[in-house]
């Protein structure tokens, strides 16, 4: 920074981020793995601004793009000084060529809107890095086994069990005087047939659930995706719904969690902007982000993190307060008047502000009997023939509308359920949701008492299950395949 | 890699019975027969046509990959993959589903692009391997009966050819089996020469980034097919390549490399070899960063060394292959003045024309693993669809004799030669050996070269030593920013004076060279080798003197300026 303070264009905004990750994956299925790894790197992430807080080279103008002000690549894993503070000294010296570059895109024409970064006050942490000890062979047995299971189901061609696990420890240090060290374990063992997926996140590989309980929901899925082959396909359907378990936290991820990570290029934020101390939900909701913690009710939470990636230390922010929109989600790029609440997190290198754990709660709730019974009482109510339970939804691990962000949503229905005034349910087939985002919200007439969560790959949404008055879905495009042109061959168990 | 080992090979009428071998008990090899076997006899979907053939080529391999930068690990892993790519035919051989532009999943897919198997397990068993068989077998067949009713849609809104060939040619069954797997090689050897080559450039203060990448892949490849051929063999290939980079004082970039590409950790250069041509790389690399821009010109041009095989790969390697374009594929070019599609040969019409000058040899031999002590890496038994590997004779005398086959046959080349690898359908080049029976040797390319530097106006012939390898790669992976009518980027070259001098010269862009203004070959080839995930290429050319090309120069854009803080210094 020096040395770079001597050009006729200094940079006001410099830092580095270190992520000394470890990692191992086990993928098995049918029995037999499919993939066994452990990976070292280290990756750095280096940011430098030029100009001032007010406007600098990332400033983007309402509907643009905002600039990358960052240059992502390797570090040696070896602690090697010299090759380290080459690997610096080159990052440093792209970083700020490309910030150089951006900067002349500052003649663009526009508006001055807010500044383009928030000051901060430095601050400090350290912890020591965290050992995972993984026990390889161990866990390559356990995953194999678990997948096994699949052998009782030889109709469903894509079951798999993963285990990952991963210890990442950051190291940050900013022109501002930040410096901080966290280590974050983490680890997952996912149950997946072909879209369907039980995921389970714990801060340590014991912490995950038992044999039993992974079996348990492994026989369930099977029993999901053989349904599914055979179910009908749903008609057109506009009619109450019911968001059910952890469906209901990757509904409330999706639809309201995107809208409050606040974006001064997306004109979807700055109307919500507009709307801070306005109604956005029933007055029977709260709801907060929370990245500090890491359990919910005993459920392990996948967004916990103690700072930020722009050097803002995660807090908690209460977002909706009966029913009221109270603030957005921010990074360092700034709302109008506001500072970050240490959301800023990095996406392909770009840091926009994004949930940790969003945690949705009822003032007044019922039970799930309840609130199926007032889904049949809107039914008859709306003259519908029948109306739906979603139970799974498909979702942000595997799409990502961070980028574009719009006031219509589209969800991808995984296990949708038809279910008719006399009480009988049937499994359907169904090609997507969608709605207005903020007129779903609206439209939600109750709460149960129970509280699920959905874990995403870095974040968690947690959530009673809800009804709604109003979900369109839309009936599949290509008809079911639903019968194999060969079934599947005999299982040989004992020879190898 | 074919030395020394003893290969069965039985080639057998297509009526005659299997040979029985040991690698028949191997889970995997039981799996895809015994699957095989079922889906051939059972597979079929009403209304819709079985299948005619159904072919399983598994590949296992175990990859070590090693990066190390000026000295230091950046990356050390170690992987298994096996895959399967499965060859199911629907229709017959006359007219079948395959070679056709599926307008779902290939639209931006390059032909050139190697095929994408389906996932096995990484250890052999017997139930999840044919299981996974299955569910592979019939996403190929649902896939496979949707392709021939587009294919024949598409067909039918084109003219009629002129000749019809059949989409699938009848060979002779194989047998082949090879079950010496060779050994990985050690991991620990492998990080310490990665270290110890890019230490070489810690201490050039001009080096901006000095990494070694280092790639290891033993395995083997199973193949099993329908009309009876079930064969095995070795794969293994050891990549290390060093690329470093400096800033002019302009800030244009500076590339520079050196390669190994071997079968196997024994054929490699001595240690002591490869840290001396390390040290000449980063000499080099100097060199070049202080180095003039060169002019606009049109000069005649030497590609030497890698350059020479790689001006192959670029002009003329994918031209000698003789698979038809897929139907339904794009045309070549953008403008639209020509009407070949991508992927058909330029040389189409050129069998029996003179198209380089006169004594050039071009052959191409995947049974060979050496050209004197040179290493070649494209070798193999039998290629991606069974057939067993055979040398062919591209060009005599300068002649277009014949062309590159897989089993999908183009007008007047009914057959497959052995060399299908591993693109869809394609065929491709293996070991492409090029020479002339007119070479001149390099006391008479060096005179002939000061002979045409004193007659240029510049006063020099421009040497090129290496092109942008990474280009060339990205052109074959079909990215849009490197089309194929576009030459690489010359990275290393320089100017050849009529007195002798010689001087380095930098940001060298080059026009694409015509094979008409080839005037004359070197005699000594150099080896220049790539490789796939599956399949290896190696190209021994000789020095190459082309005529008329036009050079120009290349200008750092805005992105592309002088280091502002010097690097820091070595201890």
């Amino acid at each position: 920074m020096t040395d770079l303070g001597k050009h006729p264009d200094p940079p006001y905004f410099g830092s580095y981020t270190v992520t000394d990750e470890r990692s191992t994956y086990i993928r098995a299925s049918f029995g037999a793995l499919e993939s066994s790894s452990e990976q070292r790197a280290r990756r750095l992430h280096v940011a430098i601004r030029i100009g001032n807080h007010a406007r600098d080279n990332t400033h983007a103008f309402a509907g643009e793009p905002m600039l990358y002000s960052a240059f992502d690549s390797s570090l040696p894993i070896e602690d090697d000084e010299y090759a380290i503070r080459s690997a610096l000294w080159r990052n440093t010296d792209e970083a700020y060529q490309r910030a150089h570059q951006q900067l002349a895109l500052e003649l663009r024409p526009g508006t001055d809107g807010p500044d383009d970064f928030s000051p901060a006050k430095p601050s400090e942490y350290f912890e020591p890095p965290a050992q995972l000890a993984i026990d390889r062979p161990a866990w390559e047995k356990r995953v194999r086994e678990l997948s096994a299971a699949f052998r009782r189901h030889p109709e469903l061609p894509m079951g798999m069990v993963t285990f990952t696990s991963t210890t990442e420890t950051r190291y940050y240090t900013n022109s501002e005087g930040t410096r901080y060290q966290v280590s974050e374990p983490r680890a997952s063992l996912e149950v997946r047939i072909g879209f369907l997926t039980e995921r389970f996140v714990a801060r340590s590989p014991d912490r995950l659930p038992s044999d039993e309980m992974i079996r348990a929901k492994l026989e369930a899925l099977a029993t999901e995706a053989s349904a599914l082959v055979k179910a009908p396909a749903i008609d057109d359907y506009d009619g109450p719904a019911i968001l059910e378990g952890a469906t209901a936290g990757l509904f409330f991820h999706e639809v309201l969690g995107q809208l409050v990570e606040y974006r001064r290029d997306q004109k979807e934020s700055l109307e919500l902007v507009s709307r801070i101390g306005s109604p956005i939900l029933p007055d029977i909701f709260d709801v907060y982000d929370d990245p500090t913690i890491g359990t919910l009710n005993g459920r392990e939470l996948a967004g916990f993190y103690r700072y930020d990636d722009e050097g803002i230390p995660g807090q908690e922010t209460s977002l909706v307060e009966h029913g009221v929109l109270k603030a957005v989600l921010t990074s360092r790029s700034t709302v109008p008047n506001t500072t970050s609440n240490g959301h800023g997190r990095n996406r392909q290198g770009l840091p926009i502000a994004q949930q940790g754990n969003l945690v949705i709660s009822a003032a007044r709730t019922v039970d799930g009997d309840a609130l199926r019974r007032m889904l049949v009482d809107e039914v008859r109510r709306q003259h519908k023939p029948y109306g739906i339970v979603i139970h799974r939804l498909g979702g942000p691990a595997y799409t990502d509308s961070r980028w574009r962000l719009t006031r219509s949503f589209s969800l991808w229905p995984l296990v949708v359920f038809r279910v008719y005034p006399d009480g009988r349910q049937e499994i359907v087939r169904t090609a997507g949701i969608e709605g207005d985002r903020f007129q779903v919200l609206a439209e939600i007439l109750a709460a149960s008492t129970d509280v699920d969560t959905f874990n995403g790959l870095d974040d968690s949404s947690s959530s009673p299950s809800v009804l709604v008055r109003r979900i369109q879905v839309r009936p599949p495009t290509a008809p079911a395949l639903a019968v194999t042109p060969l079934p599947p061959p005999p299982v040989q168990t004992g020879r190898r | 890699m074919m030395h020394g080992r003893v290969v069965l090979c039985v080639l057998v009428a297509m009526t005659a019975p299997a040979t029985a071998t040991p690698f028949d008990d191997e889970p995997t090899v039981r799996a895809m027969k015994d699957e095989l076997a079922r889906s051939i006899g059972q597979l079929h979907r009403p209304g819709a046509s079985k299948p005619y053939f159904i072919s399983y080529a598994v590949w296992e391999l175990q990859t070590l990959t090693i990066y190390a930068d000026l000295g230091a690990l950046t990356s050390s892993d170690q992987s298994a993959r096996r895959d399967v790519d499965v060859d199911l035919r629907v229709g017959d051989y006359a007219f079948d589903n395959s070679n056709v532009l599926d307008p779902d999943t290939e639209r931006f897919r390059s032909p050139f692009r190697e095929r994408i198997g389906y996932g096995l397990p990484i250890e052999a068993n017997y139930d999840a391997d044919r299981h996974a068989l299955w569910a592979a077998t019939i996403r190929e067949y649902d896939q496979a009966t949707k392709l021939l009713d587009h294919k024949k849609a598409v067909l039918a809104k084109a003219p009629p050819p002129t000749t019809r060939v059949p989409s699938f040619s009848k060979e002779s069954r194989t047998a082949i089996v090879d079950t010496h797997v060779r050994a990985a090689p050690d991991r620990t050897r492998l990080e310490q020469l990665a270290k110890k080559l890019s230490a070489v450039l810690r201490t050039n203060p001009d080096v901006h980034e000095g990494t070694v990448a280092i790639e290891a892949k033993t395995g083997k490849q199973y193949f099993v097919s329908s009309e009876g051929s079930a064969s095995v063999r070795p794969v293994s290939l050891l990549q290390i390549e060093i690329r470093c980079t400096a800033r002019a004082d302009d800030g244009l970039p500076v590339r520079d490399m050196r390669a190994w590409v071997v079968s196997s950790i024994d054929e490699l250069a001595s240690e002591g070899d490869m840290v001396r041509q390390v040290e000449d790389l980063s000499r080099e690399l100097s060199a070049i960063r202080t180095a003039p821009v060169v002019h606009h010109t049109v000069a005649p041009v030497v590609f030497d060394g890698l350059a020479a095989g790689q001006v192959v790969r670029a002009l003329l390697a994918e031209n000698l292959v003789g698979t038809p374009a897929r139907v339904g594929e794009r045309p070549a070019a953008k403008n639209r003045t020509s009407t070949r599609l991508d992927g058909d040969t330029e040389l189409a019409n050129d069998v029996g024309n003179q198209i380089l000058p006169a004594g050039t040899r071009i052959v191409d031999d995947p049974t060979i693993g050496r050209l004197g002590t040179a290493i070649l890496v494209g070798g193999y038994h039998f290629d991606a669809e069974g057939i067993a590997a055979q040398p062919v004779t591209l060009v005599e005398n300068g002649t277009l004799q014949q062309f590159l086959m897989s089993r999908t046959p183009r007008p007047g080349f009914d057959h497959s030669n052995g060399h299908a690898t591993g693109r869809a359908y394609r065929a491709g080049p293996t070991n492409l050996l090029v020479s002339s029976t007119k070479a001149a040797s390099s006391a008479e390319m060096r005179r002939r070269v000061l002979a045409l530097a004193k007659n240029q106006p510049t006063g020099y012939v421009l040497v090129v030593e290496q092109l942008a390898g990474d280009e060339l790669d990205r052109r074959d992976l079909g990215w849009s920013s490197y089309p194929r009518s576009v030459f690489p980027h010359a990275t290393v070259a320089k100017r050849v004076y009529a007195d002798g001098r010689e001087e380095w010269v930098r940001g060298a862009t080059l026009s694409r060279p015509s094979l008409t203004d080839l005037v004359l070959l070197g005699g000594q080839p150099t080896v220049y080798s790539w490789g796939k995930w599956k399949y290896a290429t190696s190209i021994a050319a000789p020095a190459l003197l082309f005529q008329n090309i036009l050079v120009s120069p290349i200008y750092p854009d805005d992105n592309e300026q002088p280091s502002i803080v010097a690097r820091p210094q070595p201890p």
